[in-house]
């Protein structure tokens, strides 16, 4: 019983990869040269970045600094809700059919 | 004759005729972004351009062209610290340095170098700069913590020396292994100890690749030359009409010959709005003010990246401004030319000859 409930935990801790929808803003659309509306598989955030990375090099390095850290002007929405920029945000958990955003913040002058 | 030039908007470049006189311009490119550096390695027999865009929103990222800056492309991999731990991010890739043997250096901020040798497709940083013991105590000058200058010795690829302000000049025998500072006689006006190990706010050196042992070095406060590679230093600007500036710039073909643009600290403009280009033919001993064809009346400076020197007969030198003009001589300084206005704030100047 107590293999059966140690599988159980961690199956249950293990993330799930969801089909999640990501949109893009032009400004990455046209920095990174991929399509601004597109579904991938992921079970967090941080998933869901390695994901898109895997087949569009040099994406996570756009989103995130190397101490993993959304960068200053680079907003994440799940679900409309906005990601804060502590490393830890990356592993914001998603759901099947959540929403993600990847926004420009309004910067300049 | 190419003219690539960087800028606060994109990079531009200008095309010119074997006589250097009419000029063509291309650009801008990479979609507006903030250009730091655009250079040309010449290594392989074909040039290949690097461009240091910084982009406000996705990071700093190099750009490559195989076709003279027709097209270019985004590096998949950048200049990026690997300790997680160190907190350390780079906001701004500030100096891009080709050795000659198909490597290219990076300067960035905060102040590290890190090293391709794939063309843009891996980088390797420095550990033993990166992250030296006394990282903690640097502090950064007005335009931030940077490394904007590598120097590769040309005949002992070996012997790097850097500078970073505020921190002044480090320089390495063994490829990176071990650094030293090298500010030796290096005045640090605004510390109550003017000559500090290091916390110098060294703005440019530069040198002739035929003596790469003498170095000129623009100061915060102070123009030097060294003749040992950086290990000693001697003051050379005392006669200039300000020893405040930003490029330094050496002939390539005439030994002792070099460039500087004097600027009052406060304002970074040519005192009393006369900008000048002084030239010293002597190795330092000496200065003149040229200015033929130059503004009297001008109101901008020269960013530290904004001087290139060519290595043709006469020698030619460019000054790109902090209000979009470029201004260049074809005879070392006799007779000076606009090639350019209306550029955006330019960063940075390098020549590919044709």
């Amino acid at each position: 019983m107590w293999d059966d409930e140690q599988s159980s935990y961690h199956a249950a801790s293990a993330s799930v990869l969801m089909p999640i929808r990501v949109y893009l803003t032009q400004m990455l659309v046209r920095h990174l040269g991929m399509e601004a509306e597109f579904t991938a598989e992921a079970g967090t955030v941080e998933e869901l970045l390695d994901a898109i990375d895997a087949d569009h090099q040099g994406f996570r390095d756009s989103i995130c600094d190397e101490s993993g850290r959304i960068r200053i002007y680079v907003n994440v929405f799940v679900n409309g809700r906005m990601l804060g920029r502590e490393p830890n945000a990356l592993s914001t958990r998603l759901s099947d059919g959540d929403e993600v955003h990847i926004l420009a913040s309004v910067a300049g002058g | 004759m190419k003219l690539l030039v960087g800028t606060l908007k994109g990079g531009f470049i200008f095309e010119g005729d074997l006589a250097r006189k009419s000029w063509k311009l291309r650009g801008p490119f990479f979609d507006g972004y903030e250009t730091y550096d655009v250079v040309a390695d010449t290594s392989s027999g074909k040039p290949e351009l690097y461009a240091a865009v910084n982009t406000w929103t996705w990071g700093p990222v190099i750009y490559k062209s195989t076709d003279q800056g027709k097209s270019w492309k985004r590096s998949k991999k950048n200049p990026r610290f690997s300790r997680k731990d160190s907190g350390l991010a780079v906001k701004r890739v500030w100096n891009l340095q080709p050795d000659g043997e198909g490597n290219l250096y990076a300067g960035v901020e905060p102040a590290a170098l890190f090293v391709s040798r794939d063309g843009s497709d891996s980088w390797e940083e420095f550990e033993a700069l990166n992250y030296h013991s006394t990282r903690a105590k640097w502090q950064p000058g007005q335009g931030g913590l940077c490394l904007h200058t590598i120097l590769i010795h040309p005949d002992n690829k070996k012997k790097i020396r850097v500078a970073i302000s505020a921190v002044g000049v480090l320089g390495s025998d063994d490829a990176g292994e071990r650094w030293r500072f090298m500010n030796n006689n290096i005045r640090a006006d605004f510390n109550p100890n003017k000559h500090p190990r290091y916390g110098q706010c060294v703005h440019k050196i530069d040198y002739n690749p035929d003596q790469p042992d003498t170095l000129y070095l623009q100061n915060h406060g102070g123009v030097y030359r060294s003749d040992d590679y950086g290990k000693n230093w001697v003051e050379i600007g005392k006669h200039l009409s300000s020893d405040f500036g930003f490029p330094i710039g050496v002939s390539k073909t005439r030994p002792g010959v070099a460039y500087v643009v004097p600027l009052i600290g406060n304002g970074r403009f040519a005192p009393d709005g006369k900008f000048r280009v002084w030239v010293t033919r002597d190795a330092g001993k000496t200065w003149l003010p040229t200015g033929r064809g130059l503004p009297n009346k001008a109101y901008f400076g020269v960013l530290r990246e904004a001087m290139a020197i060519d290595a043709e007969e006469p020698g030619g030198v460019y000054c790109g401004t902090t209000d979009g003009q470029v201004y260049y001589t074809r005879n070392e300084g006799r007779t000076w030319e606009r090639m350019a206005e209306n550029l955006p704030r330019i960063t940075s100047l390098s020549v590919l000859a044709a």
